[in-house]
């Protein structure tokens, strides 16, 4: 965990185009770290990890979402729920890769499970905004959106049912 | 066994207590076009009826595309002139639930398709008592909205759609 500070220094000293190296190494680290490491450090992880998502380097969006959606402790996605679903709603419609649309539209559907009085009045905020993303140019694309879109409507319904 | 004791207990309430059940269709085999990020992909009929196939029905514990509800061959998608039409076949000419399955249908459209789309939703010609009168419901807009105001109906109607 001593390589963080150092790298997390380095992505706001160096230039531009060696960013997205430091980023890959970053995302490439925080998997192999073991567990017990990692939950100490979680809070920082995260906000790292939030703030990696307005990345534009593709392999960093896919790796970070992967992470952020495997995740289990929603108390620390819960807490970053303001600044998670806007990027991730950005992901979703305007990346150009198809890959990081589908992995952050699987995010979107994985927030949507978290604290029902939390989520609710995102509800028809991420209703509205995911609607381009039913008319996407790419099938695979479109039905990951037709799948967040319907549980983003149901919460509501919450967890009741479950 | 579970199944069968629910089934006997409400058997006199149901009306259609022992369904046909209809083998399902594959799963779509994903094409190299679909995973190339340059070609575009146009909607067609299994899109609109992998969006159908899961809806629940309201009395049993299968799917619409289990009962034969929903069929592939009665979809039919017009890109171009942004327009879809899908004909439901009731399980029994006389099932009272022929207007909660159009409206699931409806809804499930409703939050699955780009709103550019003008969607008919109708009952299979022939196949139930009250055809009619159920399609001019199903296809009034005002209607729709209104019964969906309804918040036992919208929860009836969010429990056929949930995923299982």
């Amino acid at each position: 965990m001593l390589v963080f500070p150092a790298l997390h220094e380095m992505s706001s000293s160096i230039e531009q185009e060696l960013v997205a190296n430091v980023h890959i190494a970053v995302t490439n680290l925080i998997k192999y770290i073991p567990k017990q490491v990692a939950s100490t450090e979680k809070q920082k992880l995260m906000t790292l990890l939030v703030k990696l998502l307005h990345s534009e380097d593709i392999e960093v969006l896919q790796q970070t979402l992967q992470l952020i959606d495997a995740d289990s402790d929603s108390g620390l996605l819960e807490q970053h729920v303001d600044t998670l679903l806007p990027i991730l709603i950005k992901l979703s419609i305007c990346s150009s890769s198809m890959q990081v649309r589908i992995s952050s539209l699987k995010c979107l559907a994985t927030m949507s499970k978290l604290t029902t009085l939390l989520i609710v009045p995102h509800m028809n905020s991420v209703i509205k905004k995911l609607l381009p993303a039913l008319d996407d140019k790419k099938r695979l694309v479109r039905k990951e959106a037709v799948k967040t879109r319907n549980i983003w409507c149901m919460v509501r319904d919450g967890h009741e049912s479950h | 066994m579970k199944r069968l004791s629910m089934t006997y207990t409400v058997a006199s309430l149901m009306d259609n207590t022992n369904p046909e059940i209809y083998k399902i269709s594959s799963e779509r085999e994903i094409t190299q076009t679909e995973l190339s990020d340059d070609v575009e992909d146009e909607f067609d009929s299994w899109e609109v009826f992998d969006i159908l196939r899961s809806i629940k029905d309201p009395e049993h514990p299968l799917t619409l595309e289990e009962l034969n509800v929903v069929d592939k061959s009665l979809i039919q998608v017009d890109n171009k002139n942004n327009s879809i039409s899908i004909q439901f076949t009731p399980t029994v000419p006389h099932c009272s639930l022929a207007t909660l399955i159009g409206l699931s249908i409806r809804v499930k459209l409703v939050r699955s398709l780009p709103p550019r789309f003008k969607v008919d939703v109708k009952i299979n010609p022939g196949s139930h008592v009250s055809e009619i009168a159920v399609n001019k419901q199903l296809n009034d807009k005002e209607r729709v909205a209104a019964a969906l105001e309804n918040f036992d109906l919208l929860r009836t109607v969010n429990k056929c759609l949930e995923e299982r």
